[in-house]
């Protein structure tokens, strides 16, 4: 019975969807409005001449971690080339687009990010996306960390996800959904396989995300976005992992020259066969004033679980680090990032960045402070700066 | 919620989801404007057969709009789409893709304008926020908003071709009454003739034509580059320049750092204005197109006569 309402449901949302489309597809302007209607599916050029962009940021940061601790990283210690992106957009048929993204980090290999075909105008108002790409996961999954608001992606986030958020091959497919009482809600579901949950490439299994989302206006110029992401999958030792993961984000801008964005997000994780030190919770939130078009001011606030101590074991692996450490007796309990930012948009192509981020002790890690400075460069529109 | 309860709520929730959004517009076509005054000028010209909603906030600039959550979803309901082009909204571009309406249909007022500052050569980065095919801000040009109410007649009817006789009524209507006001315009500011003021952005240049007001070049503008807060070195040079050039009125938005306006007003010894291009519903005074040029060229005409802000 549930899979025959199940059935019944969905197929009411697609036929509500595609009800909801004109039938209309390509109207060909009438005498007397040429230049006026443009077309609804563009044309494509014979010619072949995608959108290009170069994005990506040089960083510097100097922390007062000792050489002596495992977190101590000298790569990061030296000003450098943080992430630098190529990036190709082309429209390939009136109805498919396809992206090209490599990333060119400076220590390490040059890899494909993404690559992607995304169908656009599919009955029913579902899109799909097949290839390479950055799953919808939460607030921050499709943005690169170069695009971020603050430094580094808040390890509330990152320590089940991966510093630089889920990348993966596999399928997405996201639709509108729609409803008599115009509520803005939009679905997105992901079956992929990659650098996930920590575990997918090595046990060749396949992680299912899920994003369901909603946003309104809010006040006179405000937006109010609120939803939640779930993901399961294979995790590393053979294991599987649950993430839940709720945001909100909200808008106030009473005008243009001074706009207060609040964001928030909570993980909830389960790694099932951990026995009592499988779950963990995590939290982070963000408020950002942006004044003169220009000027940003944030402040995060950062909630990490850390590894339970098991005496005398520890976990080997790399990834995520909420179920691993590094140190060979792990520290337990809770860490805090508190870090206050400004930022100065130079331009809509460039922005300079300070960050300072106090991580509070943690068991036999100690308290650590850091100071970043951020170059961030996008030209072209493909990735955008926050 | 237990599996008896899901089984006999999900049929439920599917005939609520068939009843789809088309009924929420109430048989209107439903428009969405990227701007205030275009979303007026739809609303005038539609009447009661259209449903407007527009993008950029009243009091926002146009050209400095971040799109929000929600606007993916007004365009994906919409029938038509509404833009001023001329790479005004770009920031419309991705909203346009992904909001999955294939039966959008798109429309560009800027047809019949004829444009100013469009630049000669290629155009780059180094240049600013410059606009590559021509000057977009002509909404304070009656002549063009003449133009721009043709166009979103058109537009509405191959829309809605089944109501092109009412848009044509509204649009003639609207012509009279533009016509009307237009004449009392001229005849306000008459006696500025000729006369120069500099703005903060190159946004007043059709206004500048319309009643044969100069922007003298050097300095044109505050700002050097288009989008980019000018240097105190600036700010003094378009004082000389503006001493040189006889100008009488520094005029800015309040989406851009109004001290820096009064900071050259001041150098210069001149009044000063403070003035929207989109304050439609903002301002109690500016509830339409007609009223929105109304105010702002009374106020031009108090500015010049002395009384500036």
């Amino acid at each position: 019975m549930l899979r025959i309402s199940l059935a019944l449901f969905f197929a009411a949302i697609f036929a509500a969807s595609a009800r909801a489309q004109e039938t209309i597809l390509s109207p060909a302007p009438e005498a007397g409005t040429e230049g006026v209607i443009t077309p609804a599916i563009p044309g494509v050029p014979k010619t072949f001449l995608p959108d290009f962009g170069i994005a990506g940021d040089f960083a510097y940061q100097r922390s007062s971690l000792p050489k002596s601790d495992p977190r101590y990283t000298q790569a990061l210690q030296q000003p450098g080339i943080r992430d630098g992106q190529l990036v190709a957009f082309s429209p390939i048929d009136p109805y498919t687009n396809a992206q090209f993204t490599i990333d060119l980090p400076q220590n390490g290999v040059a890899n494909i990010e993404e690559a992607w075909l995304y169908f656009h105008k599919l009955p029913g108002g579902v899109d799909v996306r097949v290839g390479r790409f950055l799953p919808q996961f939460g607030l921050l999954d499709t943005t690169n960390t170069f695009q971020l608001s603050m430094f580094n992606r808040p390890s509330a986030i990152g320590d089940y996800i991966g510093s630089d958020g889920m990348d993966a091959s596999g399928l997405e497919v996201n639709f509108f959904i729609p409803n008599p009482w115009d509520l803005n809600l939009k679905a997105d579901f992901n079956a992929v396989q990659g650098d996930v949950l920590g575990g997918a490439t090595r046990n060749g299994g396949l992680a299912f995300l899920g994003t369901l989302d909603y946003s309104s206006d809010f006040l006179t110029n405000g937006s109010i976005e609120a939803g939640a992401s779930a993901a399961q999958g294979p995790s590393p030792f053979g294991l599987s992992e649950t993430l839940a993961n709720p945001y909100i984000q909200v808008q106030y801008a009473p005008s243009q020259r001074h706009v207060w964005t609040w964001s928030a997000e909570g993980m909830f994780a389960e790694r099932q066969g951990m026995g009592d030190q499988n779950f963990r919770k995590s939290f982070y939130t963000f408020l950002d004033y942006n004044w003169a078009l220009r000027y940003h001011a944030g402040f995060l606030v950062d909630v990490v679980n850390l590894p339970g101590s098991l005496p005398g074991v520890t976990y080997p692996g790399q990834y995520p680090d909420a179920y691993n450490s590094p140190l060979p007796a792990p520290g337990y309990g809770t860490q805090v990032n508190l870090a206050p930012n400004l930022t100065w948009f130079v331009s809509d192509n460039t922005r300079l960045r300070l960050q300072y981020t106090h991580t509070t002790p943690n068991g036999v890690e100690k308290a650590n402070d850091t100071t970043a400075f951020q170059v961030t460069f996008s030209l072209g529109n493909l990735k955008q700066l926050n | 919620m237990n599996i008896k309860n899901l089984t006999r709520t999900f049929p439920l929730l599917a005939a609520l989801l068939a009843a789809g959004p088309a009924a929420a517009a109430g048989g209107k076509l439903r428009v969405l404007a990227t701007t205030d005054y275009l979303g007026s000028l739809t609303q005038t010209i539609g009447g009661d057969k259209v449903k407007v909603d527009y993008l950029s906030p009243a009091g926002f600039d146009a050209d400095n709009y971040s799109p929000r959550p929600q606007d993916l979803f007004k365009i994906h309901r919409a029938k038509l789409f509404i833009m001023v082009g001329l790479s005004l909204e770009d920031w419309a571009r991705d909203l346009v893709n992904a909001a999955n309406n294939p039966g959008l249909i798109k429309a560009e007022v800027y047809h019949g304008i004829k444009l100013l500052d469009v630049p000669k050569g290629s155009v780059d980065f180094s240049f600013g926020d410059i606009h590559p095919h021509g000057n977009p801000h002509f909404q304070l040009d009656p002549e063009d908003g003449r133009v721009m109410a043709r166009n979103i007649k058109t537009a509405l009817a191959y829309a809605d071709p089944a109501n092109k006789d009412y848009y044509a009524a509204n649009l003639a209507d609207f012509e009279r009454r533009l016509t009307a006001a237009e004449a009392r315009w001229k005849e306000l500011m008459a006696p500025y003739k000729g006369w120069a003021f500099t703005p903060y952005h190159e946004d007043m240049d059709y206004f500048a034509q319309a009643f044969q007001l100069s922007i003298p070049k050097p300095p044109n503008t505050i700002e050097e580059k288009p989008g980019f807060v000018p240097s105190p070195r600036r700010i003094e040079e378009v004082i000389n320049q503006g001493k040189t050039a006889g100008v009488k009125l520094i005029v800015t938005e309040p989406y851009y750092d109004v001290s820096i306006g009064r900071a050259v007003a001041n150098g210069e010894k001149l009044p000063f204005l403070v003035v929207s291009l989109y304050d439609i519903g903002l301002d109690p005074k500016q509830t339409d197109y007609i009223s929105m040029e109304d105010s702002i060229v009374t106020r031009f005409a108090q500015a010049f006569a002395g009384h500036g802000d």
